[in-house]
């Protein structure tokens, strides 16, 4: 799967989660930037991925991630 | 007793300052350190071997999982380390409640501080810290050892490396000693004489009108706040001082709409920490379950704030209630309340206003009911102020003006200015700077430290949080 396509699929993802249709995501994206993303939407966020992506993370997998674009690498390196 | 509010304290804290800042750089953490065990050794020299006991625990446990090279390994070390750090906690809080027993001085804070090292490490080995002087300073650091805040270890570290190859800031003295200066005004000044007031209707609930209770109810959440929030400022300031500047406790608590942002905003470095070292892990577990996991969660988390304070039935009955509200909170903005934010449709400012004050009166309320179990020393005193309170049980006639001279109009002013302060100090620091020209900065300490000298009350001293 390439970075582009993660992207995509992620965007729709997270307008999901978060409740807007507008919403449009970007590397240096962080909890801060988006409306509602707190730690009770944040573990909604990381099940939507999981199941979206047919994949599974782990507490230290989640504790790393700082950004979406690091969202996007531990996405592409779980697809292998 | 060398404590954060008498003048000999920060005599020795001014000596202290001059030496840190004169010795050669690469002494200053040793330095440090030696100040932090002299301070802890002055209040409780039993309880010193503790804490130097837990802190070697946690650094080889760190080191132990930085060598360690399979999975498991690492785990196990982590879990043994959490172990026995969590075991000393839990030993003495159930001693304290059950047997009577003294708790020692910051056990609650340091052994939180190296639960998060060890966690830290845990997750990423890079944060391991192989300096054993650096080290040791970090739990057992003065300034936070008696009500925290609870730190980082990274951000110490990094400043205590930097501190070691720079010269005195004198932006940083200026800043902590403002913080002090006036976190012992909002202490002793403004929480003191709370705490005065509240102690006589404590005294005889039953014997005061339900108007007269309920002020004082409000009382307990002002008064916690003045004294913590206080307590929390001086903290700072010294360690400012000393060249560390530690995490906030508050943000502004009483500007909250809702009781998840005011979560956010009181005792943060507490609630943060839960959140991380806690709530995520938990929830990530729980994931399958969907909202009853979430809710499950909550609870968990909420009951770990209320019995951290203390294994007791009131501060579990504190943790029960918040995890309630919380959850009610979460249910209605989830199911109930129209979108917010930048989706929410534009609204009349008036509207908004409104709605604005309703909610911060409405979650100061749902706090200042907490409050009642937090504060009341037996379940039976709370029990009898909410059925006061309830009109279950008569009121009396007294009023709070009847408890000195005065005294309606102090506890006025008083809870005033606590609210005023917990909503963020508006017009101060706007005040201080449009006066500036006319009254320098130093004059501005100056007077604060007049008022403090002139009307500090002979009772004023110790803070609440300081027996947790």
């Amino acid at each position: 799967m390439t970075a582009d396509a993660i992207r995509q699929q992620l965007t729709e993802i997270f307008r999901e989660v978060f409740d807007d249709p507008a919403l449009d995501i970007s590397d240096a994206m962080t909890a801060q930037d988006v409306d509602g993303w707190d730690s009770l939407s944040h573990i909604n966020m990381i099940l939507g991925v999981e199941q979206g992506f047919g994949i599974k993370f782990s507490i230290k997998d989640v504790r790393a991630m700082h950004n979406v674009g690091d969202l996007i690498e531990a996405i592409a390196k779980k697809r292998g | 007793m060398l404590s954060f509010t008498s003048p000999l304290f920060f005599l020795a804290l001014a000596l202290a300052a001059v030496g840190l800042y004169t010795i050669p750089g690469r002494w200053r953490a040793a330095y440090g350190l030696l100040l932090s065990y002299g301070f802890y050794a002055m209040v409780s020299l039993k309880f010193l071997g503790l804490m130097v006991a837990a802190s070697l625990l946690a650094y080889a446990i760190g080191l132990g999982i930085a060598r360690a090279s399979d999975e498991r390994a690492k785990l196990r070390l982590m879990l043994l380390g959490i172990g026995g750090l969590l075991a000393g906690i839990v030993a003495f809080k159930a001693g304290g409640a059950w047997h009577g027993w003294l708790l020692p001085l910051g056990l609650s804070y340091y052994s939180f501080k190296l639960m998060s090292y060890v966690i830290e490490v845990y997750w990423d080995e890079d944060s391991v810290e192989r300096d054993l002087t650096l080290f040791l300073g970090y739990p057992a650091f003065f300034p936070q050892i008696i009500s925290g805040p609870i730190q980082r270890s990274a951000p110490y570290f990094a400043q205590m490396r930097a501190l070691a190859g720079r010269r005195l800031d004198e932006a940083q003295i200026e800043q902590g000693f403002g913080l002090i200066v006036t976190g012992l005004m909002l202490k002793l000044l403004i929480g003191d004489r709370l705490f005065t007031l509240i102690a006589a209707v404590d005294a005889a609930p039953g014997s005061f009108t339900r108007a007269g209770l309920l002020a004082t109810v409000a009382g307990y959440t002002l008064q916690l706040y003045a004294d913590f929030a206080g307590y929390t400022r001086i903290a700072l300031g010294i360690g400012k001082m000393l060249g560390i500047d530690g995490p906030p406790n508050f943000n502004a608590p009483f500007l909250a709409t809702n009781i998840q942002e005011m979560w956010r905003r009181w005792h943060m470095s507490l609630t943060t920490w839960l959140t991380d070292y806690l709530f995520i892990p938990l929830t990530m577990t729980l994931r399958g379950f969907g909202l009853a996991g979430l809710l499950l969660c909550i609870l968990i988390n909420m009951v770990l704030i209320g019995v951290w304070h203390g294994f007791t039935l009131n501060y579990l009955i504190f943790g029960v209630m918040h995890a309630v509200y919380f959850s009610l909170t979460l249910l209605w903005f989830r199911y109930v309340a129209p979108p917010r934010g930048r989706k929410a449709p534009p609204e009349p400012r008036l509207q908004r206003l409104a709605k604005t004050g309703l909610g911060m009166l409405l979650t100061f309320a749902l706090m200042s009911s907490t409050q009642i179990f937090f504060h009341s020393g037996t379940f039976a005193q709370a029990w009898g102020i909410v059925r006061q309170i309830l009109g279950v049980l008569p009121s009396g006639t007294r009023a709070i003006g009847e408890i000195a001279p005065g005294a309606s109009a102090t506890f006025a002013a008083c809870a005033l200015i606590a609210a005023w302060a917990g909503c963020g100090a508006p017009g101060a620091s706007g005040l201080s700077a449009r006066i500036a020209p006319l009254v320098p900065r130093w004059l501005q300490y100056g007077i604060g430290l007049f008022l403090l000298a002139i009307l500090t009350p002979d009772s004023a001293g110790s803070f609440v949080y300081g027996q947790f």
